[in-house]
């Protein structure tokens, strides 16, 4: 198994899911960090081919699954300690414009949906390696991902129609 | 609807690439913290540091928790892999360590009564049942807990009542043996005739027991472990005694010959019979196999080849189809009447393209009329087939088309509702009308919800689908269920459906055979293997051996009985009479 290889393929979209989620920005990016390093610690006990992107991606998302749910009992409990990587910040928010209404549509998406945009676009990732990261098969993802456009449009369009009433 | 007006119906990807730049990681400093996070791991490890508690520290922990029933596992440890205190194990095992069980108990009891004679079976008896009456009340409710536990979660009380019945046997045993009569041969009896009931009761009660596995290899190895587990025993406790094959077969006693007749011909009647009923063909190759194998008579039989050859060619998979395809020709030369069969070799391309067109012609009347268009599930319409697939249709046809197609999703007879909505929305994606067919999700959504037949825990009934859920309870149909599948690979899972009872369900009709017939049974077995891979989330190491757990509640149950025998004393040890051992 290459790391590098690893992290090109997985990187963004792996981001994208833990930020699906409900990761901040920041947090996302931590987690994802420990997925990486922890899959490649773990990797002689991965039995399937690496070259196989449904199996790899299977396997990276539960880990990335355990170590989420980690987090969130973590913050839940208010007992994390700091952590030097905590130094990091999230960019700073759009003021209220189009991409502002779009984060705030994506927000409201059904989570299967929201999953599929996240993953597919970060970083631009393929078709299949959504539907390996999501457990699902290629049509599928495809049908998240045009039904995710066409209501973000819906409701861009209508969010964008009331401020221009407003004004 | 053109193409530019569909793109412009959705958002422009650089928008949603721009609204997530926020997201988007610097490769190189993620790069540097993947590296960091693997040095400070490593160093910990090597400084024997636990005080860095992540998930791969659980790994135990998270094994262990597969093992117990999931009911008794604090929420999230399973997922999480936490560290848990040493202080909880109590706890988590406080069911297994109550246990007194229902198989074992009355079996010792039966036997012990039943053979032997005289002062030595008095007292054998007398250990059994002091045993008991200084268990029977913990024993009595666990039986209740584990009752109960069946209700929500029959793969958990499965592991509770195999862990019980191993700790039964070991506490009887070591009672037993403390009063000196566990020699080998006693001991190996029992073993097998507790092993060779659970197998015969396996292959017998097939249905339930097979629920508890997640597929026939996990059944399949259960069993052989129970029928091997019982053979290794059976031959040990009767070498013990007999020594030659000769002295056993012309010198054994009444149970000793029930063992040997259990042996020779009820465990290869209960591997047949196990083996027999199972039709499960959920893999893309045997799956393949069978259609090429097909011979199919009328609309059903037609309609099955074709769904199953589209799905196999959507997963990559192309069958080799001349067989069917000269089955097809011969069928179509003797004027078959059957519905859908012309339809059917459209779908599968067994229609030339001369062919085609020439029944595309006949079929155009059907853009000059307006409504919804006849015919049960639309799929059996060669003409409508014909005129999608032969092509050539110009957009304004291609939109009279859709319309009609959209007319008549509700204009059919109940029992086709949900395949009649499935091919409508087939048949517009296969006219470009795509963003037509995406409007659909929320009333394809509605329709599965209305459909939905949710499993009762009490009746044990399928749960699935049915196009006609006339009354609370009306059972789900594999068919349906299969069409049900197909529109969420479409529109997604509406909130509300459990798929892992959709699962179970089609498991439970799918493997009983003799009561759906082949056809459902294969049927089902395709609906499966569509939910398995397209719906469902792939198990990760941990889902697998909770998946697993009672095939591995299995393995140790026969690993100990193996055990237990060869590690009883070979010479009976004579009971002193403070009951001790001398």
């Amino acid at each position: 198994m290459d790391l590098e290889r690893l992290l090109a393929t997985w990187r963004g979209p792996l981001v994208g899911l833990l930020a699906a989620w409900g990761a901040r920005p920041s947090e996302a990016h931590e987690l994802a960090e420990d997925v990486f390093a922890q899959a490649w610690l773990a990797r002689t006990r991965f039995d399937g081919d690496p070259a196989d992107e449904r199996r790899v991606g299977a396997w990276l998302r539960g880990i990335a699954r355990n170590l989420f749910l980690a987090a969130q009992r973590e913050r839940r409990r208010g007992a994390s300690a700091t952590r030097p990587d905590e130094a990091r910040v999230d960019p700073p928010c759009e003021p209220d414009g189009r991409l502002g209404a779009l984060r705030a549509a994506l927000d409201e998406l059904e989570p299967e949906l929201r999953e599929a945009l996240y993953v597919r676009y970060v970083e631009g990732t393929s078709l299949a390696a959504v539907a390996a990261l999501l457990g699902i098969g290629e049509r599928a993802a495809e049908g998240r991902l045009y039904r995710g456009r066409q209501l973000l449009k819906e409701h861009i369009e209508r969010s964008m129609g009331q401020r221009e009433v407003r004004r | 609807m053109s193409a530019e007006e569909r793109a412009e119906a959705l958002i422009d990807e650089r928008e949603l690439a721009a609204a997530l730049r926020g997201l988007v990681p610097d490769p190189e400093a993620f790069r540097a913290g993947v590296e960091r996070r693997i040095r400070a791991a490593r160093e910990a490890q090597a400084a024997g540091d636990e005080r860095e508690v992540r998930a791969a520290d659980g790994v135990w922990w998270r094994r262990a928790a597969a093992w117990l029933p999931g009911e008794l596992v604090p929420g999230s440890l399973a997922a999480t892999g936490a560290k848990l205190s040493w202080k909880a194990l109590p706890g988590l095992l406080v069911l297994p360590a109550l246990t007194f069980a229902m198989l074992v108990m009355p079996l010792f009891v039966a036997l012990g009564t039943l053979t032997g004679s005289g002062a030595r079976a008095q007292q054998r008896e007398a250990a059994v049942r002091s045993w008991w009456h200084e268990h029977k009340g913990v024993a009595l409710w666990v039986l209740a807990l584990i009752g109960l536990l069946f209700l929500r979660q029959p793969a958990s009380a499965g592991v509770a009542l195999l862990l019980c019945s191993t700790a039964v046997l070991a506490l009887l045993l070591a009672r037993l043996r403390a009063a000196g009569f566990a020699r080998r041969a006693e001991v190996g009896r029992r073993c097998a005739h507790l092993l060779m009931a659970l197998a015969f009761w396996m292959a017998v009660f097939g249905g339930p027991w097979r629920t508890l596995f997640p597929d026939e290899r996990a059944a399949r190895l259960a069993f052989s472990a129970l029928a091997l587990g019982g053979v290794v025993c059976a031959w040990v406790a009767l070498r013990e005694d007999y020594g030659s094959l000769w002295r056993l077969l012309t010198r054994s006693n009444g149970e000793d010959a029930a063992l040997l007749l259990t042996l020779a011909l009820l465990a290869p009647w209960s591997a047949s019979l196990l083996w027999g009923s199972f039709a499960d063909e959920r893999d893309l190759d045997d799956q393949a196999r069978h259609v090429e194998a097909l011979s199919p008579e009328g609309f059903d039989g037609w309609d099955h080849a074709r769904k199953a050859t589209v799905w196999l060619r959507n997963e990559g998979v192309e069958p080799e189809l001349a067989r069917l395809r000269s089955y097809w020709r011969e069928r179509r030369s003797d004027d078959d009447g059957t519905a859908g069969l012309l339809a059917a070799g459209i779908e599968l391309g067994f229609v030339g393209s001369e062919e085609l067109a020439a029944l595309a012609a006949d079929a155009r009347p059907l853009l000059r009329e307006e409504g919804p268009i006849q015919g049960a599930s639309l799929r059996e319409r060669a003409d409508l087939l014909a005129l999608v697939r032969a092509g050539g249709l110009g957009e304004e046809e291609r939109d009279v088309l859709a319309r009609r197609l959209l007319a008549s999703r509700e204009a059919g007879a109940q029992p086709w509702r949900i395949q009649r909505f499935a091919t409508v929305v087939a048949l517009l994606d296969e006219l470009g009308r795509t963003g037509l067919a995406g409007e659909l999700r929320t009333e394809a959504h509605a329709l599965l919800r209305e459909c939905w037949v949710p499993p009762r825990l009490v009746t044990g009934r399928s749960s699935g689908f049915i196009a006609r859920p006339w009354h609370p309870d009306s059972q789900a149909f594999v068919p349906h269920t299969h069409d049900a599948i197909d529109l969420m690979l479409r529109f997604g899972v509406p909130d509300g459906i459990d798929l892992v009872a959709v699962l179970r369900g089609l498991e439970r009709d799918g493997r009983h055979g003799a009561r759906t017939g082949p056809e459902l049974g294969w049927e089902a077995s395709l609906a499966l293997a569509k939910l398995e891979r397209g719906l469902l989330p792939e198990p990760g190491p941990l889902g697998l051996v909770s998946a697993n757990r009672v095939l591995l509640a299995i393995l140790v149950l026969a690993g100990f009985c193996i055990a237990a025998t060869l590690r009883a004393p070979r010479e009976p040890r004579t009971a002193s009479p403070s009951g001790g051992t001398t």
